[in-house]
């Protein structure tokens, strides 16, 4: 008798454990307070492009950054419109990538992608803004539009440093990279 | 009386049992998923939309924005081909053959993605230094002291763990993950 019930009451609480476990596992993402779009706020990298220190106190804002590239990072809201991203690419490997609000990557373009090593993307909201843009575009409106899966995000610039003495110089390209509504001040060219 | 005894270890047995495995699982990852290839580990649907609640949560807590599926697949090991962990006072050998790649690279870290040396930009051997001879695997030494051909410099104290990043690779693709081949062995050598 004494050991049925205490077989019960195992049996309730591993099976509570799981709610709790499934519960809280889903919180996670709702209450971090160090997670990738959080850390990138110490940087000023609202709509534009700001380069991750490669020495320093800060080189360590995003943990398991790959220290062979020079990665800028600019973090977009779409609540003010749509936003565009412009970079150049080099040929030595380069890649823009947009992530979502908890991290996840959604998409990817690399230099093997870009034309005269440019690549230009322009982010909306929803599916309703990106086709009425699509019939009423302006010629020099960026032919690529993609809809972000959250309404902000950010995205990275990762040049790969071939060398140390190419680090400079990639810095600077990455530091050109384009984040900004085009309804606002000028787009970087 | 009883009934509130039960009820009340029942909770208890919940809260801990639950938070718990919350605590462990995103600190460590589920211990089945993912792609392992001797020590290395990689999570190849980390850095895709379609990442499960665990890679979410992994990421929100470590902060590290993964890289995408279609660039590339990082993988870390902690421990060396015998078990043991890391630690920086030892000579390694990284020794093998890489898969087809666009370009890979190799750095060490601290077990929460620190850098060794803040002070220095240039810590990692990638493909564009690395040295390869004809007719030989690729062999890499990591090392607190100088050494011929590749030398990955060791720098700090304690523990540490490598993180092998190949970049445009098609190691990652179901078939390639069913099927994989094999990357660099760990061998360490003298300590201190």
């Amino acid at each position: 008798m004494w050991l049925m019930r205490a077989a019960y009451v195992v049996a309730l609480g591993v099976v509570v454990a799981g709610l709790v476990h499934i519960g809280s596992l889903l919180g996670v993402p709702r209450v971090a307070t160090q997670g990738p779009y959080e850390r990138l706020a110490r940087l000023d990298t609202e709509g534009r492009f700001a380069l991750l220190p490669d020495t320093g106190d800060k080189v360590d804002l995003l943990p398991f950054r790959d220290p062979a590239f020079v990665t800028a990072a600019c973090r977009y809201d779409l609540a003010k419109g749509p936003v565009v991203l412009r970079a150049e690419l080099p040929a030595t490997y380069g890649a823009l990538t947009v992530h979502s609000r908890l991290g996840q990557p959604f998409y990817l373009l690399t230099d093997k992608a870009a034309r005269d090593g440019r690549v230009e993307v322009k982010i909306f909201a929803n599916e309703e803004q990106a086709t009425a843009e699509e019939e009423a575009a302006p010629d020099d409106a960026p032919q690529l539009r993609i809809v972000s899966p959250t309404p902000t995000g950010f995205a990275l610039v990762r040049l790969f440093t071939p060398g140390e003495s190419a680090r400079e110089g990639l810095r600077a390209i990455a530091s050109r990279a384009g984040c900004s509504s085009p309804s606002g001040s000028k787009v970087n060219p | 009386m009883r009934l509130v005894i039960g009820a009340l270890v029942a909770l208890t047995l919940a809260a801990s049992l639950g938070l718990g495995a919350t605590w462990w699982t995103v600190a460590n990852g589920l211990p089945v998923s993912g792609l392992r290839i001797g020590v290395w580990k990689a999570e190849p649907d980390i850095g895709t939309l379609d990442a499960d609640p665990y890679e979410v949560a992994q990421t929100a807590r470590s902060g590290e924005a993964p890289i995408s599926y279609g660039d590339g697949l990082a993988f870390t090991a902690t421990t060396d081909d015998e078990g043991r962990l890391l630690d920086s006072s030892c000579d390694y050998e990284l020794q093998g053959d890489l898969p087809p790649v666009r370009l890979w690279t190799l750095s060490p870290f601290s077990a929460d993605g620190r850098r060794r040396n803040p002070a220095r930009a240039d810590v990692a051997l990638t493909s564009a230094s690395a040295v390869r001879r004809a007719g030989a695997p690729l062999s890499i030494a990591l090392s607190p002291r100088a050494r011929p051909g590749n030398w990955l410099p060791l720098e700090g104290e304690g523990r540490f763990v490598l993180r092998l990043t190949l970049y445009d690779t098609t190691l990652g693709t179901p078939l390639e993950r069913a099927n994989p081949t094999a990357l660099l062995s760990l061998r360490r050598g003298a300590c201190g």
